[in-house]
């Protein structure tokens, strides 16, 4: 595998999503690529996901380590319908973006991430994080709300396009 | 009035300015090459709109040194470290002034991009030759010149002029002698790529002021 700049910094990108922290993110995509060196596994299809993988593990062990590990109570709703492609309509600006960045937890900036960085359905995310479809969706279905909630005077109405 | 736009847009575009600077991937370059894996170029970009830029401004770099060194060896002796490195630092200067990189970091005031440029072995400094009064401070961001990390100051004018402003420390083994101004020696003046260079140290620092050459009318 070829580690150019736009790999390193799609790695390095996932890291800060995880920890929030430039410096931290460094340090993690330091330590992940370290892991990999060290291992070297033969046949591996997509090397970026599997370092994507040990970074996230190597986060999440050290959150564990300090007992910060974030708790979610994922509220349980039978309808999901166009959750994705309601998140997509709201129309904002930068700045409002910025101050709802600040707010997400490590877990929900993952899920925004991978859909809107990487472009991933609800289903291949949860595919990505082991976790149901379902849970993806009412994260960003919590989301949404949030943010439609929070910020109603900022997005000041949705597009229907 | 700030741009609106979808939230994943705008969220792709938050996120996508993250991106290692050049110390960073410096480190890590050197990490995986430790390792034996394999790294391409400092600015390879392999897929994606960065791509076909990027290999513009390779190519156009290595006419650039092919050039400078056809120059080098017709007119000088170029084998000593004195006559060398300041065209060489042109080279790199005009190459980064002409890519008009985004700033890491967007400030008008200079004590702000010194609290920023807090991984740098000095103190980015002020000068004479930075023209605070038709320029005004856009931002900066990290770079390395001649392999040494550095800073980057960005200025602007009303008239939509860009000026940069290149700061590293000096190190005479690395860089040679280089004129003093504050030994009343003159700074270095070189054109490449139409962009007016000058090179000179001030305060034990290296500086390079690289700007578009005004046009004549």
């Amino acid at each position: 595998m070829t580690f150019d700049r736009e790999i390193l910094d799609r790695l390095y990108r996932y890291c800060f999503v995880l920890t929030g922290q430039r410096e931290d993110a460094e340090d993690l995509l330091h330590s992940a690529l370290e892991s990999y060196i060290r291992n070297r596994p033969d046949k591996i299809d997509y090397p970026v996901a599997y370092i994507r993988r040990i970074a996230r593990n190597r986060y999440y062990d050290q959150l564990r380590k300090q007992k910060v590990l974030p708790f979610e109570s994922l509220e349980e709703s039978g309808s999901y319908t166009n959750v994705e492609q309601n998140l997509e309509n709201i129309i904002i600006d930068r700045l409002t973006v910025e101050k709802i960045w600040k707010t997400l937890s490590s877990v929900e900036r993952e899920v925004i991430y991978l859909w809107a960085v990487e472009e991933m359905s609800a289903a291949e995310i949860g595919q990505h994080l082991d976790q149901p479809r379902g849970t993806v969706l009412s994260r960003l279905y919590r989301l949404r709300r949030r943010v439609t909630e929070n910020f109603s005077k900022e997005i000041g109405g949705e597009h229907h396009g | 009035m700030d741009k609106r736009a979808s939230l994943r847009l705008q969220f792709k575009r938050l996120l996508e300015k993250e991106r290692l600077d050049d110390r960073q991937y410096a480190l890590l370059r050197r990490k995986l090459e430790n390792s034996g894996a394999d790294v391409s170029g400092v600015d390879t970009y392999p897929d994606g709109r960065f791509q076909r830029k990027r290999t513009i401004w390779t190519a156009a770099a290595m006419i650039l040194v092919l050039i400078a060194s056809f120059t080098a060896i017709r007119f000088n002796s170029m084998t000593d470290v004195e006559s060398d490195v300041p065209q060489r630092i042109a080279e790199e200067v005009a190459i980064n002034h002409i890519k008009f990189k985004n700033p890491d970091f967007e400030t008008s005031s200079m004590e702000e991009v010194r609290v920023f440029f807090d991984r740098l072995d000095f103190v980015p400094a002020g000068s004479d030759h930075i023209d605070r009064t038709s320029h005004f401070l856009r931002g900066a961001r990290y770079c390395t010149l001649q392999g040494k990390i550095a800073a980057h100051l960005m200025f602007g004018s009303p008239q939509g002029d860009s000026v940069s402003y290149y700061q590293v420390a000096y190190d005479p083994i690395r860089f040679g002698p280089l004129p003093d101004i504050e030994k009343d020696e003159e700074p270095r003046v070189f054109i490449r790529r139409g962009v007016e260079i000058k090179i000179w140290v001030e305060r034990n620092l290296v500086m390079a002021r690289a700007r578009t050459t005004p046009l004549q009318s």
